[in-house]
């Protein structure tokens, strides 16, 4: 192994490791060993008036607390002047998403935010997959007569 | 003495001239260096995001198979876009190498044994691993910039 190789394959392994483990979560959620609900999103995720978060998706793993949730945020103008010559031409106020995964214990007392990945964006889209149903909708409606 | 100030002027006037010929020349040879580096970086910042978006659509659809696991046809042919993608981001980034050929290696497992259904997630979990270092890889290049 060349010491390229090496020095890509040690910088592959942190990032790695969360991407597995996301990637595992992904895999149980949808041969559904990994049941989520969905709740309101609680107060303390509504502090910041530039965020916002509508549904929590919960679930329990090994005795531990999952939560992941979209925080919406709001994006105002830093540099109001770059605006006003043309420089930018993006309309302020606008709003970023990203899903966010969140691991704690059964107390929730605290929480501790797994890092940002495409696989978190994947499991959430798996996650409303299943919690909202949309492989027993789509057999219901295509079950109905004439559709 | 008119005579000598007038081909004092045209010496300076030549001077001159020759300065902002080889100022326009050091520019210009300025312009030439940096557009072959816009040039050769062109895969990287244009191609490689494309391609990024190409691969997250084949994650999302390989996921999407994964709920139909009985219709192995279309499997493969998600297998054959994904392997014609990662061939192209290794071709045009060869940071990525490590990662296309962990995808690659994934590929081959599964296609020997296309029932397993743990290995045809070894293929999906790899993948997310290949976009999640070419997002790295491009992050630290801007900020090299």
């Amino acid at each position: 192994m060349s010491s390229e190789v090496e020095r890509q394959t040690a910088s592959l392994t942190d990032d790695d490791d969360w991407v597995r483990a996301v990637a595992s979560l992904i895999r149980l959620t949808e041969q559904g060993k990994l049941k989520w609900k969905s709740e309101l999103g609680p107060r303390s995720l509504q502090r910041e008036p530039e965020k916002h978060v509508d549904v929590v998706f919960t679930t329990e793993f090994e005795g531990k607390k999952l939560r992941l949730y979209i925080e919406t945020t709001r994006v105002d103008d830093e540099i109001p002047l770059l605006n006003v010559v043309g420089i930018f031409k993006r309309k302020y106020p606008y709003w970023t998403e990203e899903a966010v995964l969140e691991l704690g214990d059964q107390s929730e007392h605290g929480w501790y935010t797994f890092p940002h990945s495409e696989a978190v964006e994947e499991l959430l889209d798996s996650v409303k997959y299943h919690v909202f149903g949309v492989d027993e909708f789509l057999n219901t409606v295509l079950e109905v007569p004439g559709a | 003495m008119l005579v000598a100030s007038t081909s004092d002027l045209g010496s300076v006037a030549s001077l001159i001239g020759l300065i902002i010929s080889i100022v326009s020349l050091m520019i210009s040879i300025r312009v030439l260096i940096n557009t072959q580096k816009l040039k050769s970086q062109f895969p990287l910042f244009v191609s490689v995001p494309r391609l990024l978006d190409k691969l997250k659509a084949n994650a999302k659809t390989l996921k999407g198979l994964s709920r139909k696991f009985d219709t192995p046809h279309f499997i493969k042919a998600e297998l054959s876009r994904i392997e014609a993608n990662v061939e192209s981001v290794k071709q045009k980034d060869e940071k990525t190498a490590v990662a296309v050929e962990q995808v690659q290696f994934a590929i081959e497992a599964y296609r020997q044994s296309p029932a397993d259904e743990v290995k045809f997630w070894e293929v999906h979990n790899r993948l997310l691993g290949l976009i999640e270092r070419i997002k790295n890889i491009q992050d630290d290049r801007l900020e090299e910039r």
